[in-house]
């Protein structure tokens, strides 16, 4: 079991921005500060290390769940500094020992992480949920009560079928959307839901304009409603999906001494 | 540092997000500061894995084919009269041979199903 407390960290953004967000409830209620070096901050705030044990013990995750809070808190902190500007958000679980361990990450990466926010300026992420309609036309899974053993065989080769079928329409529909919104932004990226679901497919899309991305969404959307592929597009959010890691891999000097990089 | 602020967009589209689209977004997402001493409090991929158990639901499941249920006796009452079907199938088979049925031959199952 852990103990005592360390500095968790939300989202790195532009300082000035960010310095309004002093005191705002993070995880646990506790007030959120920023962590400034440059013109970076970091935003943080105190977290209790056991709580993150006992989510590793975990046999369920609720809605009611500390870790459910916790995400939720992550993810208010993370979109409250979007809505203040570019912004770096930070994987959930991060934490530093102490706050000046926080600045000295900042210092040694203020290169490397204001490029990367001015690379990611003026663009957010937004999520489109690709889901396939089960069809109304398909013959039901569930055998009738008869008890045919035949009958029941049929059935079920029939919605295997069936379900393979909706599988290549859900393919072949996230391809054209891919395809046909690419122009109107700048990165894509397509993920499998976590809960292994297989009627739903995520494109995670990196717009600079929201409109035009919405009006570039409605031909695709019509195009496809009919063949029972729905598009659900929410956002904006912080750019989770289009971080470059590269920028921040660890950089050391002949004395193996981290460094800022050049 | 003057960045185009890049939050003009209405609130609303943000609204309905489940623990679970979250959990999707974010969950394993994020700037990773490689090589940092960092008190590593949580292994992420382990608790991904845990998740993406924990929230597939049955239906989901059911789509990646674990539907074993469906054949179930106890749970699943067209298994149970496909059972009792089975049985008695056999039961004809073994008088229309003209042998007895064999005493090791009737399952737990079967004997289950034919009391239904």
């Amino acid at each position: 079991m852990t103990t005592g407390t360390g500095y968790y960290i939300y989202a790195i953004g532009d300082a000035e921005a960010l310095a309004e967000l002093d005191g705002i409830p993070g995880i646990d209620d506790t007030a959120v500060v920023p962590v400034t070096h440059g013109q970076l901050s970091a935003l943080t705030s105190v977290v209790h290390l056991d709580s993150f044990s006992t989510v590793q013990q975990a046999t369920a995750v609720t809605e009611t769940s500390w870790l459910a809070h916790a995400v939720r808190a992550h993810e208010r902190v993370a979109l409250q500094a979007l809505d203040r500007g570019p912004v770096l958000p930070m994987r959930f679980g991060t934490v530093y020992a102490r706050g000046a361990d926080v600045q000295d990450m900042l210092r040694r990466r203020h290169a490397a992480l204001l490029a990367e926010l001015h690379r990611l300026a003026g663009a957010t992420e937004w999520s489109l949920k690709v889901r396939i309609e089960q069809s109304t036309d398909q013959p039901a899974e569930a055998p009738s009560a008869a008890g045919s053993g035949t009958a029941w065989l049929l059935a079920r080769q029939a919605a295997l079928q069936a379900r393979s079928q909706r599988t290549d329409r859900l393919t072949e529909c996230v391809e054209q959307v891919r395809a046909e919104l690419a122009p109107q932004v700048r990165d894509i990226a397509v993920s499998r839901p976590l809960d292994g679901a297989t009627d739903t497919v995520r494109i995670w899309l990196l717009a600079d304009d929201a409109e035009r991305l919405a009006a570039a969404l409605e031909p695709v959307r019509a195009r496809w409603s009919p063949a029972g592929c729905t598009l659900e597009l929410t956002g904006p959010w912080p750019p989770y999906h289009f971080l470059r890691g590269d920028a921040l891999e660890p950089v050391t000097t002949p004395t193996g001494q981290p460094e800022v990089r050049p | 540092m003057t960045l185009p602020n890049s939050g003009n967009y209405p609130s609303a589209s943000r609204s309905g997000d489940t623990l679970a689209d979250l959990l999707e977004r974010i969950l394993d997402k994020g700037i990773v500061i490689a090589g940092d001493v960092v008190v590593n409090i949580l292994d992420i991929e382990l608790l991904t894995l845990k998740l993406r158990l924990l929230i597939a639901s049955v239906d989901t499941a059911k789509q990646m084919g674990i539907d074993w249920w469906q054949d179930d006796p106890f749970l699943s009452r067209d298994a149970r009269a496909l059972q009792q079907e089975n049985q008695q199938l056999r039961q004809r088979v073994y008088e229309l041979e003209g042998t007895a049925q064999p005493a090791g031959d009737t399952q737990p199952d079967d004997v289950r199903g034919a009391r239904e």
